[in-house]
């Protein structure tokens, strides 16, 4: 040791570990996050309500087996007049119908909203993984193997994101949901669905490909990777053991952003007319088709609505909840 | 910097190529047959077979192609035809470069549309981008300020709300409810600006607060969370230790540095809605670039559908271009 | 004038405690010293042990945030604590200014050196952009910075470690300030810049008479340019007094771990180095009585378990020393004797 260290030989890492008062001592990160996370009010109620959509998502198919829902038989019998509206007040509101018909139709808009939800979260749900999965392996491929891979994805995420997202989305819908088709797929919504699903996740992937290959690249400089590659530890045992735990906080993160507008973007395609069309239930276009009764019929209109911003927002919530759970500096600032 | 901007503008072209090669191999493709979309009803195979002739679709693609590349640097005649130039020159439409096709079903050239559509799409977007950032800053610094305090939490909690409804369900209430019903605001419309700005501004009124709220939801959140992550910088505790007055602290040293970033993210914002605000425009009935596409779309009209999808593209990876220059600026640690 | 006017800085009982989540985090606790014109006080103590946080309450920089600050904070007979904030800002920067540790991150990265150390002027001063900028230059010139003339109009990362750490010096004495902060200011460095660094504020000392504390864990940096020292432990003082008495003399057994786990010259090739056991306590739930018992290796030589049951008071135990222990005078004597190696550290 040269003279030029005159700093303390045990300098220790600040903690606040202390061997003689237990209690307080040794809290692992995901620890610490989870107390954060529970102590937050808000994101605590935003998690029961999306354990609450998650429950409807899987009990609404098994009740429309049981016949206890009907999302389809119409009942012209509850529409009529002028413009075939719901006769009943509150549009058409009664012990069978909990939250009244849909004009025109008569369909039970409960059943409706109670298997749109199923649709909707199974459809976000999935495309989500899609992103992530394509985004970590190659946001991983990227980061790790760097030179001619890494430059290879880079251009293709440009590329992609050069893309008119949007316009994409439903642009793409008339020559890909026939390939699709083609594929074996039945016809119609089911083709759709696949879709959906699948430009969704695809358009998805490069966020997540670039925030997984910033982490890549930050955390194969710390001394833990060192480590495991000097003991000889095999290229895919570090990627998979060593890097990716750590990858979990961003990758968390970043789903609770991306789910909640991989809802509503499956609003805006059947709003722009390349959704899943009715008989076949999804928030989207309940809510699309409802709009046009803004005025005519309240219940109506705002029932999709707000059952739709509301999954959205109890999304948004708890990610906002878990951004700042996990992240170790979410709790400084101020100061005069 | 000059080196930089040789490169850059050198790999925007070679993007552009590659996605116009995409765009024509993704919607050429397309199982549909563009010439049967050509004429109406009273379609005899004979007049489908002269359209597909007439308008080059019997042409392998990769001729389409080049035919196509070909336009955009010198004029082209629709249909490409001697024997019919000669016969019945009236019926030739003629499109001077840069051309980007001729829509068969609209009976137009695709830049005369594109050249209608785009100061519509531009009004939107400016007006609005004015809108999100002037609020969505503004909310989001004084947020931050005034953090932990009820003020903060509305605020905040308002934005969220804001980011959670689809933007066409906000579009819809401020249409139906706001304008129509109660006639609080004028009616969405387009008037050019050089003819009256008056009328001008009050058409475009609903379809900037529309586009504005969303984004400035957006902006609310991100302004917020780097005013607090700044605010907590060292060298905000060193201007403190100067001596420096408080407000020069918020605005010279945690503003200057906070707002950087969300430059960035603006300028892209700005490129994405200036390629095309579909929703807004649809909800709206604003023929701007976005519904055009949309409308292409519906009609599968491929010329126009390709021409609004390579625009778009180019107008964001434009942006990204100027952004980047712009960040170089106004951060000195990034060089070109 | 009073007693009490002599001092230019006095420190009175200060508290600070930050509310967390977890509780409670007393990072000081009851700390008290003073400070004349001219000299130079050493803070020690591993990180957390409450030197940094003493620094920045003494220039009201908890203010606005949660923590609580108590005691008496007394400049130039001045009551720091209450004192509004219009007021606290005339001193700040002014006549009492601070080197912070990792000038890296404590400079602002989008504006220039010389403008930062032009605001720092031109805060106090009412003059132009212009002469303030020739008053940074001129500054930069001072603190040994080459081509001043050029680099006051570069950016924090286009400096080195060692210059950025001068163009932050030169920030702090922009107003010839009557007291000097320096927390940690020569850590990230290389030896002979930390040389240099040091050999430069002690001649600005003598030329400026200003008053230093200087905050580090190196106590090779307190033997070179200190006159009094304060080892902190957990937020409390255990040892202070003046730098020869405590180096010479240390009366507690977390000063002697300090000491003997220098590395020096001419001590035997392949001696380890002496470490002191355990990690620092907790500041949310402190340990009972001295709060250094859980690491102390001569717990034993004081009778009863009064180290685990009575906190410890600051005892004379010279002319200019104080230290928090409860072992007698006599097994002191008897331990600073085994540790034969202490006594070369004052050489330094």
């Amino acid at each position: 040791m040269t003279l030029s260290a005159g700093e303390f030989a045990a300098e220790p890492v600040p903690t606040m570990v202390d061997e003689a008062q237990g209690p307080v001592a040794g809290r692992s990160p995901w620890q610490i996050a989870r107390a954060r996370l529970r102590a937050n009010r808000v994101a605590m109620i935003a998690l029961f309500m999306i354990i609450f959509f998650v429950v409807i998502a899987i009990a609404a198919p098994i009740l429309q087996a049981l016949g206890v829902i009907d999302t389809t038989t119409l009942h012209p019998e509850l529409v009529q007049g002028p413009g075939a509206m719901p006769t009943g007040s509150f549009g058409g509101i009664s012990i069978h119908h909990p939250l009244g018909v849909e004009p025109q139709t008569g369909r039970d808009l409960f059943s409706r909203i109670l298997l749109g939800i199923t649709l909707d979260t199974a459809i976000a749900v999935a495309a989500t993984i899609i992103s992530v999965g394509l985004g970590v392996v190659l946001g991983l491929v990227a980061g790790f193997y760097r030179g001619a891979a890494d430059w290879s994805i880079g251009r293709l995420i440009d590329l992609i994101l050069a893309f008119p997202q949007l316009l994409m989305l439903i642009a793409l819908s008339p020559v890909l949901v026939q390939r699709i088709t083609d594929t074996g797929v039945p016809q119609g919504n089911p083709s759709k669905i696949t879709y959906i699903i699948a430009v969704l996740g695809f358009f998805g992937w490069p966020y997540f490909a670039r925030i997984i290959r910033a982490q890549v690249l930050s955390l194969r400089e710390r001394e833990f990777v060192e480590a495991a590659e000097m003991l000889g530890a095999r290229r895919s045992r570090i990627n998979f053991k060593e890097l990716l735990p750590n990858l979990w906080a961003p990758i968390l993160v970043y789903s609770s952003i991306v789910l909640p507008t991989y809802v509503s973007a499956e609003a805006a395609m059947s709003f722009l007319g390349v959704g899943i069309v009715p008989p076949t239930p999804t928030l989207g276009n309940l809510l699309q088709d409802s709009v046009n009764y803004a005025t005519a019929d309240p219940t109506y209109f705002l029932a999709p609505g707000l059952t739709l911003f509301i999954v959205v927002l109890a999304f948004n919530l708890f990610g906002d909840g878990l951004r700042d759970a996990l992240d170790p500096r979410s709790d400084r600032a101020g100061g005069k | 910097m000059f080196q930089y901007v040789v490169k850059r503008v050198l790999s925007i072209i070679g993007m552009l190529i590659l996605i116009s090669v995409s765009v024509f191999a993704l919607f050429f493709a397309v199982p549909a047959d563009p010439a049967r979309l050509t004429c109406g009803k009273n379609c005899t195979p004979a007049i489908i077979e002269a359209n597909r002739h007439a308008l080059g679709y019997d042409k392998p693609i990769v001729v389409q192609y080049f035919d196509f590349m070909k336009g955009l640097v010198s004029e082209r005649d629709f249909p490409d035809d001697p024997v019919i130039a000669k016969n019945s020159p009236q019926s030739i439409t003629h499109c001077p470069a840069p051309c980007l096709g001729y829509s068969a079903t609209q009976g137009q050239l695709v830049s005369t549309m594109i050249k209608q559509a785009f100061p519509i799409t531009a009004s939107i977007a400016v007006g609005a981008f004015v809108l999100w950032l002037v609020g969505g800053i503004g909310i989001g610094v004084l947020s931050a300020l005034k953090r932990g305090s009820i003020l903060e939490r509305g605020l905040v909690g308002a934005s969220l709300v804001a980011y959670s409804l689809p933007t066409f369900f906000i579009g819809l209430l401020l249409l139906d409810i706001v304008s129509i019903k109660y006639g609080l605001a004028p009616p969405a419309g387009y008037t050019p600006f050089v003819d009256d700005p008056v009328a001008w501004a009050k058409g475009m009124i609903l379809p900037w607060i529309t586009l504005a709220m969303v984004f400035a939801a957006l902006y609310v959140r991100l302004t917020r969370a780097n005013m607090l992550e700044t605010l907590s910088e060292d060298y905000i505790r060193t201007a403190r230790a100067k001596g420096v007055p408080e407000w020069a602290v918020i605005v010279r040293h945690a503003m200057r540095a906070a707002l950087t970033p969300i430059v960035t993210i603006a300028g892209l914002d700005l490129g994405g809605v200036l390629a095309g605000a579909a929703i807004t425009e649809t909800v709206f009935n604003l023929n701007g670039i976005g519904k055009t596409g949309v409308y292409a779309i519906q009609q599968l009209d491929l010329p126009v559908i390709v021409a609004v999808v390579l625009l778009s593209a180019f107008v964001i990876v434009l942006f990204n271009f100027l952004v980047d220059l712009l960040y170089a600026f106004l951060d000195p640690r990034v060089t070109l | 004038m009073s007693e009490q006017a002599r001092h230019l800085l006095e420190v009175d009982d200060l508290e600070v405690h930050f509310p967390t989540a977890d509780g409670l985090v007393r990072a000081v606790d009851g700390l008290t010293f003073s400070l004349e014109p001219g000299r130079t006080l050493g803070i020690v103590g591993e990180s957390g042990s409450g030197k940094s946080v003493t620094s920045q309450a003494i220039l009201g920089l908890h203010r606005g945030t949660p923590a609580k600050v108590s005691g008496r904070i007394r400049f130039d007979g001045v009551e720091l604590l209450d004192l509004p904030i219009k007021d606290l800002r005339r001193l700040r920067g002014n006549d009492i200014s601070m080197i912070f540790q990792d000038p890296l991150s404590a400079l602002h990265p989008y504006y220039s050196v010389g403008k930062q150390i032009a605001e720092a002027y031109r805060v106090h001063h009412s003059v132009s952009r212009r002469q303030a900028l020739a008053r940074a230059e001129e500054m930069l010139e001072l603190v040994g910075i080459p081509n001043a003339g050029r680099r006051v109009h570069e950016y924090p990362h286009q400096f080195s470690g060692g210059m950025r750490q001068r163009a932050m010096i030169a920030m702090a004495l922009v107003n010839d300030p009557r007291l000097l902060i320096a927390d940690e200011p020569t850590t990230a460095l290389d030896v002979t810049v930390q040389a240099q660094i040091l050999e430069l504020m002690k001649k600005l000392q003598r030329e400026f008479g200003s008053a230093i504390i200087i905050i580090t864990h190196d106590l090779g940096v307190v033997a070179d340019i200190a006159d009094d020292v304060l080892v902190m432990y957990a937020g409390h003082a255990v040892e202070q007094g003046a730098v020869n008495e405590v180096f010479y003399q240390p009366d507690m057994p977390y000063t002697w771990g300090l000491l003997s786990s220098m590395p020096r010259i001419g001590s035997p090739r392949g001696q380890r180095l002496a470490t002191i056991a355990g990690s620092p306590p907790s500041l949310i739930r402190p340990p009972s009585g001295c709060r250094f018992h859980p690491r102390c290796a001569y717990r034993g030589l004081v009778e009863g378990d009064a180290c685990v049951t009575t906190p410890p008071r600051l005892v004379a135990g010279g002319a200019d020393h104080r230290a928090r222990c409860h072992l007698e005078p006599g097994a002191r004597e008897r331990v600073r004797l085994q540790l034969s190696t202490i006594d070369s550290v004052g050489e330094r």
